[in-house]
């Protein structure tokens, strides 16, 4: 199975501040990735390079296939819903939905109007009146109905109140489940994506902290909680995420491929979001500026 | 893409549209009366040189003396277009930020630029062409009454001038919009730059063609005429019609360079006893000097540009206008194919 979306070591420099280094990734396709991390980690970097809208600095890209470009071939085959939704303020939605069609000869008018109908978003209303949950469903209808092989969405929730976001992710995953669609987007927050996303990046300061498949992450990061001497005898490949030691007994978050057997210790899974907080909350593993692969997601399909 | 064009600027192309009806219709109005006018006058069949053409023609310059402040006006036009229109076409998007929506639909940045520079272009330059023709047909019975086509207000406004004009300003606008990326600073780089690229061209136009150049022998006899006058008004009077004149040089018998001096103090070089006629004013006394200057003559060359050449100055204005439009589009279109994400 090809990658839909594949970087390698790609990076981006505005001056001698690297917003994004050696970030390399490799998502199936079909599959729904959420890129998760604090504001100014390099998530929006991360998209617009992928859509071509920024060129990278070193390393290179695929998407589909294909490096990003500004060909109508290539830009046919993405999607993108850039942050904060952009819409033509004085375009009315009905407007919003022509300058898709007048734009992309591979136009799903009825899949459009299916979206925006479903959405219930009122077709006459000027896009700058719209409520920020009506702005990101046309913004989404707009994405999708070019019927791409990808779609980016760069903080599509942000902006949005609970129910919103609800709606939101129900549009995006049927839309995605019925066109077999590629679907990457990026939050500060995993919260509900845990629910719709299948493969999980994790992005502080320009680095990608942890990337792969969101079963295997679980499967691989435990709790475990035991007397201060056992848990300090771990074997050599377990990685220890965090500490919290005790009086007597010490709990650790840590990552082991293999399943932990030690019957003095108790291990319990863990919960994802406490996972992706833990991992960002670890120093840079390594000084930055070294090129170095962080991390590589495996590829989808059965093992 | 072309309905999105439309779509975006079918605002502009409303207020655009109102405009420039009106100008049609007051240009047509003023055009029919002033045709009527210079008809009942005579002029038309009037030779310049004719004595009652002349006054013919004041009584004309003095019925439509205030039309040449608003053709005049019509000079800021394109300025208008450039500030209002085209600085704001990539810079908006920008602003809005929504060059993020514009440039990921499936149509290359370079088409979404060429696109709308080409529709946009080709509409304003029609427009600018009709107006500009219509102009020339408006002013043309008033032209001989108002010094002529070179005359700045006119020559600005006629021909194919204000089509170049047009589209440079719309080319400095695009450009500007394009590489600055905020719609203020692009319309005030729009003013400065339209403004000082078309203010020294009115110091250099008339070198675009060849003067044409006449020579003259003024009698110093004919000098008794007048007593303030000078030899300057002679070579001035020998420049023909609607010309723009350029230069007069005026040497005297030997050859020596005679400047603008008034008659009186010239012919008393030649007979210092020259006086004024006691009995008819401002004449002098042709008794005391007429022996003397019966046979000096001065030379007079006037170097002047002919009407006949306005359109060869408009086509060589007007080419290196529209070259300023190609390189300064080019400069806008590299610019947004270098699309960025903020």
């Amino acid at each position: 199975m090809t990658a839909a979306v594949a970087t390698m070591a790609a990076g981006r420099r505005y001056g001698h501040f690297w917003a994004l280094r050696h970030c390399t990734l490799s998502l199936p396709a079909g599959s729904i990735t959420a890129v998760v991390g604090p504001n100014g980690a390099g998530k929006t970097t991360l998209l617009n390079m992928l859509v071509g809208l920024l060129p990278a600095s070193e390393g290179r890209l695929y998407v589909d296939g294909e490096r990003p470009s500004s060909s109508p071939d290539f830009l046919a085959r993405v999607g993108f819903l850039a942050q904060d939704s952009p819409l033509y303020k004085e375009f009315s939605v009905t407007d919003m939905l022509r300058f898709g069609q007048s734009m992309n000869p591979s136009w799903d008018d009825a899949l459009a109007r299916a979206r925006i109908t479903a959405a219930e978003v009122p077709l006459r209303r000027p896009a700058g009146k719209l409520s920020g949950g009506q702005r990101a469903q046309v913004a989404l209808a707009l994405a999708v109905a070019k019927r791409p092989k990808v779609l980016l969405l760069d903080e599509p929730l942000a902006a949005l109140d609970p129910l919103a976001r609800r709606e939101f992710l129900r549009t995006l995953i049927d839309s995605a489940t019925a066109t077999g669609i590629t679907v990457l987007l990026s939050s500060h927050l995993i919260g509900e994506l845990s629910r719709v996303c299948d493969h999980l990046v994790v992005i502080r300061d320009g680095q990608v902290r942890l990337a792969g498949e969101l079963d295997e992450i679980l499967g691989e990061h435990h709790w475990v909680a035991g007397s201060s001497e056992d848990t300090a005898r771990l074997p050599a490949d377990v990685e220890v995420l965090s500490r919290s030691p005790h009086e007597r007994h010490t709990t650790l978050l840590v990552r082991s491929h293999a399943p932990l057997l030690n019957p003095v210790l108790t291990t319990s899974p863990v919960d994802l979001e406490q996972l992706v907080l833990a991992y960002l909350e670890r120093p840079a593993p390594s000084p930055p500026g070294e090129p170095r692969i962080v991390a590589v997601a495996r590829e989808g399909g059965p093992r | 893409m072309i309905w999105t064009t439309w779509r975006q600027h079918r605002a502009e192309a409303a207020v655009a549209a109102v405009i420039f009806g009106a100008l049609i219709a007051a240009m047509i109005v003023v055009g029919s009366i002033a045709r009527d006018r210079a008809r009942t006058l005579g002029l038309p069949s009037c030779t310049p040189t004719a004595g009652d053409c002349g006054a013919a023609l004041g009584r004309l310059h003095d019925d439509f003396h205030t039309i040449p402040p608003f053709v005049g006006a019509l000079i800021i036009v394109p300025l208008v277009a450039g500030m209002f229109w085209a600085a704001p076409l990539v810079s908006r998007e920008y602003e809005a930020g929504t060059q993020r929506l514009a440039w990921t639909q499936s149509v290359s940045p370079l088409r979404w630029i060429t696109t709308k520079i080409a529709l946009i272009f080709a509409v304003v330059a029609a427009t600018a062409l009709v107006l500009g023709l219509l102009a020339t047909w408006t002013l043309d019975p008033l032209t001989a009454a108002f010094g002529g086509r070179y005359n700045s207000t006119w020559y600005d406004t006629q021909g194919v001038v204000p089509v170049a004009c047009m589209l440079f300003a719309l080319a400095v606008g695009v450009a500007a919009s394009a590489l600055l990326r905020r719609t203020i600073p692009a319309m005030a780089v729009t003013l400065l730059v339209y403004a000082s690229a078309r203010i020294p061209i009115h110091w250099i136009r008339w070198r675009f063609a060849s003067l044409d150049s006449r020579t003259l022998t003024i009698p110093l006899s004919s000098l008794l005429s007048s007593v303030t006058g000078s030899p300057y008004d002679l070579a001035n009077a020998a420049v023909p019609a609607q010309a723009s004149l350029h230069g007069i040089t005026i040497t005297g018998p030997s050859g020596q360079s005679i400047g603008n001096q008034d008659n009186f103090s010239l012919l008393q070089q030649y007979c210092p006893n020259v006086q004024a006629n006691p009995t008819r004013d401002g004449v002098l006394d042709p008794a005391a000097c007429a022996s003397r200057i019966q046979d000096v003559s001065l030379h007079a060359t006037v170097r002047y540009q002919p009407a006949s050449h306005f359109w060869i100055i408009q086509t060589i204005e007007s080419a290196i206008f529209v070259g300023l439009t190609a390189l300064l589009v080019t400069a806008a279109i590299l610019a947004v194919n270098r699309r960025r994400a903020t």
